[in-house]
């Protein structure tokens, strides 16, 4: 083993590792891949006296804004044809009030309001912690919807999920 | 008087000097069929590295004993730590491990004060990890921010791992040599959800498996059985 070129060999196989591993090691983090806001999704049904069953409905005109966040980048206004609506909880409340309006041009505004509890997660080390949701409760008015009703209360990121139905 | 003692340490000289020699054959003859070698070495790759990376510090060595039919006993041993710095995410960790297995030359000694060898092997290894309380930090972009702390804790870490390599003897007793390993955690779950960046001795937390490497100097100690 003390031969001089299997040791010229050896060091170039050493110096060729330690460069590869160099490269390799960075600490830099990795991006984060997943989605962490997890959105309620709510959608509207309306019931069919001739069927005598709840279709769902698109609302015409609908205004959709949140009394409780401020960003405005999940707001609704004059969605068209639209009856399905993802809806953002406050992490700092376990309360959170949206309002809705079914037509902007002549329906009245009601008021649902989402009682929740905050659930801590941790999505991974790229992504960090997030909140995720439970359901308790959904008060609102009736000034032109009928009812509302918890379909499933965990409220996460997962998009397919119909947490809510409203009833017209 | 004196004479008979000069006398006495002239002729007395040469079985000085035979038995010098004698002693000194002895050693030689001792250290090339010496059947017993002791290791110790300690990776010189991870200090380079402690230097180059700023988040973790690891400092591994081993030793290895000379067993019988070209196979070495070795246990592995180190400590080192690793720090988590992201604006959303902050903690530290820092552990000991001990690694146990053996080696075995992939060719037989053809003389037996040849100790360079290419081998593979297995290990058992075993990590004590403390994480920090770590400090978070939620920013959904939409509905506000809100930060806490996650209680520090303890973890055991088990894995397996399979390693290949070579020693080389430089100069005398000295020796240089490399190691490849593949390690498989076999108790991932047990980390928790906050894993360290860095686990010393089996590598990067978030992985349940992990390919390292290591660059050794060693310094061997040698001697025959007595009969």
């Amino acid at each position: 083993m003390a031969n001089p070129k299997l040791h010229n060999s050896l060091m170039r196989i050493l110096c060729c590792l330690a460069v590869a591993f160099m490269a390799a090691c960075t600490t830099e983090r990795n991006p984060c891949l997943e989605p962490k806001v997890p959105f309620l999704n709510a959608s509207c049904y309306q019931y069919k006296s001739d069927t005598k069953t709840y279709a769902d409905t698109a609302l015409p005109n609908a205004n959709c804004v949140s009394m409780d966040i401020d960003s405005a980048k999940r707001w609704y206004w004059g969605a068209n044809t639209l009856s399905k609506f993802s809806l953002v909880l406050s992490p700092l409340h376990d309360t959170t009030r949206w309002t809705l309006q079914a037509d902007s041009a002549f329906s009245p505004i009601d008021t649902i309001s989402f009682v929740y509890t905050r659930n801590l997660k941790f999505y991974s080390t790229a992504c960090g912690y997030g909140y995720v949701y439970s359901l308790v409760q959904v008060l609102t008015t009736q000034h032109n919807l009928d009812s509302v009703k918890i379909a499933n209360k965990e409220v996460t990121t997962k998009a397919s999920i119909e947490n809510v139905k409203i009833y017209f | 008087m004196s004479k008979f003692i000069f006398k006495l340490l002239f002729f007395s000289f040469p079985f000085f000097v035979f038995a010098q020699e004698t002693k000194k054959d002895t050693l030689v003859h001792s250290q090339a069929n010496a059947t017993h070698q002791l290791r110790f070495s300690i990776d010189a790759n991870k200090i380079l590295f402690n230097s180059i990376l700023d988040n973790r510090t690891s400092y591994e060595a081993s030793i290895d004993y000379y067993w019988h039919k070209e196979i070495y006993l070795v246990s592995d041993f180190g400590w080192g730590n690793s720090t988590i710095d992201y604006s959303d995410l902050k903690y530290k960790a820092n552990n000991t491990f001990l690694r146990l297995g053996m080696d075995k030359a992939l060719f037989a000694r053809k003389q037996a004060q040849d100790w360079g060898m290419g081998f593979v092997g297995f290990r058992y290894g075993l990590g004590f990890v403390h994480r920090d309380a770590a400090q978070y930090t939620t920013n959904d972009g939409l509905g506000g921010m809100t930060s806490g702390t996650i209680p520090a804790a303890d973890f055991t870490a088990h894995w397996m791992e399979l390693t290949g390599g070579m020693r080389v003897e430089l100069v005398k007793n000295v020796f240089a040599g490399w190691n490849l390993r593949v390690k498989f955690l076999l108790n991932p779950s047990s980390l928790g959800e906050l894993k360290p960046a860095y686990i010393t001795g089996f590598g990067s937390g978030d992985k349940n498996t992990a390919f390292d490497y290591n660059v050794y100097i060693g310094y061997a100690l040698r001697w025959s059985s007595k009969k």
